[in-house]
């Protein structure tokens, strides 16, 4: 994370240069730095987490003491370390390592052994280590301890893998899955709230509050707020084990520190010595503390202790006193080391909380982005696994008291060994986690959600690959919520999420996507220096006294602990100074350095203070420090007290202190491949976002060896003629997303009705957007379990009818047979009984068989049981299917034209594509007008142009420009041209705007989504039709259609719909008593000749009153449920 | 697509895999266990043999 | 209608305006024009009618079409371009292919090779008749990658490391069928022998069959005979004033190059439409308001300039003459037809 000059070396125009030079096409010695960036912050967030991060991890965990019997066993991890992904000891094979594309082709997934050291003691005596497997636990792809590690691009193509690979994902049963982050709020640092919900927390609770998210170095995470009450007192809330613990303030301070109750008012005082409200409330709260006899820290520890003892789950030889120290140490502030810095802090939030009460200073809005951080990969992996070995070490205990009971146990190293063999097994837990994204968790690791924390990354396109990983989500519990207000995109955000990429619908505003230059700090840093460092320029330390009053002083927090003091007219060149070191990265001061001065206005604004935060997990971007000429990394909180030009001619000298390095770094990466993005209207941008990474592409190059369940591939994909720079930039080159398409904007036909598109039937006959999808099925035979499961394999039987059409003697398909419905798909035996199973294909599009992997085992001993088919289905466009261009202009093809009858230009051109006009005026999409002269004169003059927004202006004007290029190769200024008619020849009488689009074609297809149905399958109970696509059902016909029909007074239609075509059914009803029930078939009288058989009533014991009418099968139905709960239902037959 | 009469009844050819790792052409019996026997990878591809296949060329 | 010139325009010009084209349509009608015998005439149609050939080389052409209607001209491009039968491979028997094209592509891409045979050798073949040598044309692409042993051990440039590592349409080799290789005594091939068709690597193998049948563009491109058949009318520049010195140079530049020439007369820049056939009609001139009064844009309505870009398969010439030939034989069925009306 230096602050290099990536952004410098910015592809300053497009060029189709590296397509044409003869190093195309070959390996590069180096992977693109830029992609790479895009998962950094996955890869070293876990790189973090499984190094240093683990070795806090098993250090913070405390050792497990417990009485058995009459002794004392303590039980400690001192040390885990988690091996690269390997081949189980014992198989057989050259290579040990196991590689991504493996587990991805076998379904399989790609996970590590974690293996720990546990030391134990009796009665206070260790007995010594013993190394235990804790299982095997997912690894991210090219993070350290993935074997791809350092890989060239050469090397990871010798391994099945992408050149441009860029990890940052877990491979679960061959399922790519990312560890989605998640917007948290920001870490050690108070919040000023308001929430009206507070005041049902209990008697006397207000609505204000000071809250605050400590997390430690390895990312424990508990959250802590100080409730103001209105009898001027404040509590502590904290979170254990989901159950929230209230404690009034003076205990906690008096329990901290074993200071006098005068230091302890002194110290509550600083800064409001002339609120006697607050001087009272001090004192009272003070005074409750003696009442209850606690005078002494002992006591009070004591006192605490007593009474949560029972909560904290300690040995019972613990004073009182142990667990209220333990309960302060794993509670309250847990961010800090220290009982006296924990106490500094709470003064502080004390302070603040009154402040906010009496309106002094301003709330912080938990919503915005400068109060708020993101979780990342890695700590999500680290604080589930410390609580797994938590829990783990527990679980041997339990196993431990089991074997107990069953038999006599006698402590010593051999049956130690096996005990600790017992504990829970991680393998399944962490699969469970990734696979889907539920958080099964004890302690609920201090989020708000338990659920959909991993997504599926999956490789639709490049563009939709890239963008999972730049993805934030604020959380989804705000999914469900009735507000807005967390979906607004506030200024604060500027710069860190992009406005533009956000879908419509349910997720908006939720789910945001990081800029492109927005970067997440993964490494923490080491502070101890900066204290001092701090107090050499000037900062007065907490134990001191300031030359002014502490009213006229910031408080300088640094990582969430109260350094000290700093004058008010001091405190902007200590900002000045320490911005300088930061960026010269001189004193120890990492570049990540967030340096925040809220200033004292003397107004109720944010509550004042001089913070320094050097935690990761926060979003930093680089912006050019003017004073400096460098680049910086600011935080999300320190932007809002920056003044930042975003051009050259904007900056007011004095006043603004650093400059945007883009003007279009507020955009993400998928917003920036937006062409003239500036000219569109927002909303379409928008769309084009989404429809971007809906976009039928070439997402890979190893279609070989993957076994996804659907991959879509267009067979024909083209660079764009007109890209933004950020399109070279990412190299999008290699995985390209559309073809260059002759559009001309045009009313023809009339088949271009309503964002309709009509296609030239020759372009389509020639291969424009053709494509295919790979549908990938694992068939594993040990999951047919009803057939005896051991003794399968793939194969033909003897006593298959005569050989099977398609099917190998292996019982698999040729590769490349054709495979059509009700075709043998595969074929196998029991081998103990000799039976044979032939499957066959079920999907009733033709397919072909791409390719067959035939899969073992982990261990390489799996017999012929699992097989992995890969299908190709050819999808060229038909109509009905969607496209659209690159500016959320999507469009349905709705007619192959033929060539000759389309229009032609001057030149005997013919468009590829015909665009609606009407598709303009209200859509307003001056970009795709833009980049259509712009396309044809890249196409004339053999160029490519550059998109980049906001690089043309009103004075320089994009229209200008490329007019004069059109201009200049002899044609229209304006981008038309003469056309004249296919049909009748003659000249159109008006002039058409035609050019290059790049166009995109999704993945909307007709063929996945028709439904048609004649007859079918009918539902059992009500005997309806049955719905759903892939069961030949029908289509709902509901209340609203009904309500249309009825208001078309069409009558008979209604009743066809909904009667003959649905349930219609004969009954017999008795005319008489009017029941539906009772009406009973006959059986013919004994020795009787006759076959009729009479309906007789069973209530009336008649037949001549016996009617048939028809009724829908439902209603008889609902009749006989009714009678089951004692309703009659009568029938008035006339 | 029923000119298949050329191809010779499929019983009699051996089943040959190919080495997902090191390409190497590996027969393998329904019984044996699946693992290259050069190299000891776990995944094979199934071989592509001389059968026809009719397309349009459309 | 005001003056007769007035009227000789609407008859004969296409007038482009700044913001639109007027008279595009055929109004000579009998009886339209008060003054005017339009009625049809044998003789009349003769005398105007006139073909001039341009240019031609053995793929393209080149010619002017003077003194007929819209519709006719219209025709021809439009049978040029879908029903002038080609032959081009139809079915592909994939009897192995290892290459990364798959077998649909590969298909789809065989499809669309000019083959070089004469269509009017063959017949159509309908779906239920056999493959015999009078409807189909048999080739076969064989072809295996393999390792260079000459090959420079350092090399990283395929063209060396790989035998065969191109599959180019010239690889396409023709199967006579039946008689076809003594009697018809031609040599059947693509038209372009370095069409890429696909890229092999050592050890990976096409082995197929193509069969190729006699067919029209508006069945599909691929048997389309030309690259591109269309016209456009001859465009005609009046100056109505004459325009001189640094406008004359402005003028100029409106146009396509060799439009406009400028004359130097007593010392004085002096603009002349020297050819309007050049003119690509940009209508640049619509941007200088001081011009656009002076100058008159228009099309000659019955004066077309046709080009035809053959794809290699027949000259353009026999492509022209192949349409012409297709239009007579529709306007003889459309004679019959009426005559069997007529006939009931």
């Amino acid at each position: 994370m230096e602050a290099a000059c990536k952004w410098r070396d910015l592809p300053d125009s497009p060029s189709l240069k590296h397509l044409t030079e003869p190093s195309y096409g070959l390996v590069k010695e180096q992977q693109l730095s830029a992609l790479q960036e895009v998962t950094r912050a996955h890869i070293e967030s876990f790189n973090h987490a499984v190094g240093e991060g683990l070795y806090r991890a098993v250090q913070a965990i405390p050792p497990l003491e417990f009485a058995f019997k009459h002794d004392r066993i303590t039980l400690a991890i001192i040390g885990a370390v988690i091996s690269p992904p390997m081949v189980p000891k014992g198989s057989i094979c050259k290579e040990l390592k196991v590689y991504p594309a493996e587990c991805r082709g076998r379904r399989s997934t790609y996970r590590g052994k974690l293996m720990a050291d546990i030391s134990w003691s009796l009665n206070g005596s260790p007995k010594g280590i013993i190394k235990q497997s804790l299982g095997n636990i997912p690894i991210m792809v090219k993070s350290k301890l993935c074997n791809l590690y350092g890989l060239s691009p050469k090397e990871l193509i010798e391994h099945h893998e992408e050149e441009e690979e860029m990890g940052g994902y877990f491979i679960i049963n061959g399922i790519e899955k990312i560890i989605r982050m998640v917007i948290m709020p920001r870490r050690n640092f108070p919040l000023a709230l308001i929430r009206p919900k507070w005041k049902s927390r209990g008697p006397g609770y207000t609505q204000y509050g000071v809250s605050m998210h400590c997390v430690r170095d390895e990312h424990t995470a508990v959250n802590m707020t100080l409730h103001y009450l209105e009898s001027g007192t404040v509590m502590v809330n904290f979170i254990r084990q989901k159950e929230l613990f209230f404690i009034p303030l003076g205990f906690v301070l008096k329990a901290l520190v074993n200071f006098s109750d005068f230091q302890i008012f002194q110290e509550l005082m600083k800064g409001k010595e002339e609120d006697t409200f607050y001087r009272n409330c001090v004192c009272q709260m003070l005074r409750l503390v003696v009442e209850e006899g606690c005078i002494t820290q002992r006591q009070v520890l004591n006192f605490l202790g007593q009474r949560f003892r029972v909560k904290l789950d300690l040995p019972e030889w613990h004073t009182s006193e142990q667990v209220g120290e333990f309960l302060f140490d794993q509670c309250i502030c847990i961010h800090l080391k220290t009982n006296a810095e924990k106490f500094y802090l709470l003064c502080l939030m004390t302070r603040k909380l009154f402040t906010l009460a009496k309106e002094g200073c301003m709330e912080e809005n938990p919503d915005s982005l400068m109060n708020q951080e993101v979780l990342t990969a890695g700590q999500l992996y680290l604080m589930f696994l410390k609580e797994k070995m938590e829990a783990w070490l527990q679980s041997v205990k339990i196993a431990l008291e089991k074997k107990a009971q069953k038999s006599n146990v006698t402590i010593n190293s051999e049956s130690m060994m096996k005990i600790v063999g017992l504990g829970t097994d991680f393998t399944r837990m962490f699969e469970f986690l990734l696979a889907t994204g539920n958080l099964r968790s004890k302690t609920g690791l201090g989020m708000l959600q338990s659920s959909g924390l991993c997504v599926m990354a999956d490789k639709l396109n490049f563009v939709r690959y890239l963008s999972h990983f730049r993805c934030v989500h604020r959380g989804s519990d705000f999914l469900k919520m009735r507000t807005t207000s967390v979906r607004k995109l506030l200024p604060e955000s500027w710069g860190f999420l992009c406005p533009v990429h956000t879908p419509d619908g349910e997720p908006c505003g939720l789910m945001n996507h990081m800029t492109a230059t927005c970067e997440i700090v993964t490494q923490p840093s080491y502070t101890i220096s900066l204290p001092p460092l701090l107090c050499s320029f000037g900062v007065t330390p907490v134990d001191g006294t300031p030359s002014q009053s502490y009213s006229e002083c910031y408080p300088v927090m640094l990582d969430g602990s109260l350094v000290g003091w700093i004058e008010k007219d001091l405190a902007p060149g200590l900002v000045d100074t320490l911005r300088y070191f930061k960026m010269m990265q001189e004193k120890r001061i990492p570049v990540w350095t967030e340096v925040v001065l809220i200033p004292i206005t003397g107004k109720p604004s944010l509550y004042p203070g001089l913070f320094i935060f050097t935690t990761p997990c926060r979003m930093m971007r680089p912006v050019q420090n003017l004073a400096l000429g460098k680049e910086e990394l600011i935080g999300t909180l320190e932007q809002v007290f920056l003044n930042i030009a975003v051009s050259e001619d904007e900056i007011v000298p004095g006043v603004f202190t650093h400059q945007e390095l883009l003007p279009h770094s507020m955009l993400s990466v998928v917003a920036s491949f937006i062409p003239f993005s500036d000219h569109n209207q927002s909303p379409r941008n928008m769309y084009q976002c989404q429809m971007s990474k809906q976009t039928m592409g070439f997402p890979l190059l190893t279609f070989q060896n993957r076994s996804d369940d659907k991959l879509y591939r267009l067979q024909t994909p083209q660079s764009p003629l007109v890209r933004p720079s950020m399109y070279d930039y990412y190299n999008v080159d290699s995985y390209p997303i559309g073809t260059n398409a002759i559009v001309a904007v045009i009313s023809y036909s009339g088949y271009d009705m309503e964002d309709a598109m009509v296609v030239n039937k020759a372009s389509w006959e020639r291969g424009f957007a053709h494509g295919s999808i790979y549908k990938s099925e694992y068939i594993d035979l040990a999951e047919k379990v009803k057939e005896g499961s051991e003794n399968l394999v793939f194969g033909i039987g003897r006593d298959s009818p005569n050989p099977l059409k398609n099917l190998d003697a292996d019982g698999l398909p040729y590769i490349g047979t054709k495979l059509e419905y009700r075709d043998p798909y595969y074929s196998y035996l029991n081998l103990s009984t000799g039976e044979s199973f032939v499957i066959y294909h079920k999907n009733r599009e033709t397919c072909y068989v791409d390719n067959i992997k035939i899969c073992s085992n982990d261990t390489g001993t799996g017999r012929f049981k699992s097989v992995c088919i890969t299908l190709r289905i050819p999808r060229n466009p038909t109509i009905g299917d969607k496209f659209a261009s690159r500016h959320g202009q999507k469009g349905i093809l709705s007619r192959l034209w033929p060539t000759e009858d389309m229009p032609f230009t001057e030149s005997g051109m013919v468009p590829d594509i015909l665009f609606n006009p009407h598709g303009f005026p209200s859509r307003m999409t001056i970009g795709m007008l833009i980049e259509s002269m712009a396309g044809k004169s890249a196409a004339l003059h053999g160029l490519c142009h550059d998109a980049t927004p906001f690089t043309f202006s009103e004075e320089n004007s994009a229209l200008a420009h490329f007019g004069e290029m059109l201009k200049a190769a002899g044609y229209n200024y304006y981008g038309t041209e003469k056309m004249y008619s296919g049909v009748s020849g003659v000249e159109l009488e008006t002039d058409i705007f035609i050019g290059v689009v790049y166009y995109q074609r999704l993945r909307h297809m007709v063929s996945d989504k028709f439904q048609v149905r004649t007859t079918g399958a009918r539902d059992k109970v009500t005997n309806q039709p049955i719905g759903g696509r892939n069961v030949q059902g029908g289509i709902r016909f509901g209340e609203m259609e009904r309500d249309a029909l009825l208001a078309h007074g069409t009558s008979f239609l209604l009743h066809d719909r909904l009667f003959h075509c649905s349930d219609r059914s004969v009954a017999h009803v008795c005319v008489k008593c009017g029941s539906l029930l009772s009406p009973l078939l006959k059986p013919p009288p004994l020795g009787s000749t006759t076959r009729i058989r009479q309906y007789i009533c069973t209530i009336c014991e008649r037949s001549d009153t016996i009617e048939t009418i028809a009724v829908p099968y439902v209603f008889r139905c609902f009749v006989a449920e009714l009678a089951a709960i004692n309703v009659k239902v009568k029938l008035d037959v006339k | 697509m029923d000119t298949e009469k050329d191809v010779p009844p499929p019983k009699q050819q051996p089943m040959i895999y190919i080495c997902g790792e090191c390409h190497k052409e590996n027969e393998i019996n329904a019984k044996e266990t699946i693992r290259c026997r050069e190299c000891g990878y776990r995944i094979m591809y199934k071989k592509r043999t001389k059968r026809l296949v009719v397309f349009d060329a459309r | 209608m005001a003056a007769p010139g007035g009227v000789e325009e609407m008859r004969s010009r296409v007038v482009l305006g700044e913001f639109g084209v007027r008279n595009v349509h055929t109004t000579d009608f009998p009886g339209n024009y008060a003054g005017y015998d339009d009625s049809w005439d044998k003789e009349k149609f003769e005398k105007n009618f006139r073909v001039d050939v341009i240019h031609m080389d053995e793929s393209t052409l080149e010619f002017d079409m003077v003194g007929i209607d819209a519709a006719i001209a219209n025709a021809f491009r439009r049978i040029l371009l879908a029903e002038v039968p080609t032959m081009a491979v139809e079915k592909v028997f994939v009897y192995n292919n290892t290459s990364i094209v798959q077998d649909e592509i590969l298909a789809h891409r065989l499809g669309l090779i000019p083959i070089r045979a004469d269509p009017r050798l063959f017949e159509y073949k309908s779906e239920e008749d056999e493959c015999d040598e009078i409807n189909t044309l048999q080739f076969q692409l064989k072809i295996k990658c393999s390792k260079n042993p000459q090959a420079a051990k350092e090399s990283s440039d395929p063209n060396e490391l790989y035998i065969n590592h191109k599959v180019y349409s010239k690889h396409m080799e023709w199967v006579p069928l039946g008689s076809q290789a003594d009697n018809l005594n031609a040599d059947f091939r693509p038209v372009h022998d370095d069409i890429l068709i696909a890229q092999l690597r050592p050890g990976q193998e096409i082995d197929v069959l193509m069969h190729c049948v006699k067919g029209i563009g508006k069945d599909h491109a691929k048997f389309s005979p030309v690259a591109t058949a269309s016209y456009r009318l001859l465009p005609e520049i009046t100056l109505l004033q004459p325009i001189e010195g640094e406008a004359a140079e402005r003028l100029k530049k409106c146009f396509s190059p060799g439009v406009i020439e400028i004359q130097e007369i007593k010392g004085k820049k002096l603009a002349r439409v020297a050819n309007a056939r050049l003119d690509t009609f940009s209508r640049e001139i619509f941007r200088h308001d001081d011009l656009k009064t002076l100058v008159r844009l228009a099309r000659v309505r019955d004066h077309y300039i046709f080009s035809v870009e053959s794809t290699g398969v027949l000259p353009p010439d026999v492509l022209v003459s192949e349409a012409i030939k297709v239009l007579m034989g529709k306007c003889q069925r459309f004679l019959e037809e009426l005559k069997s009306i007529q006939r009931k």
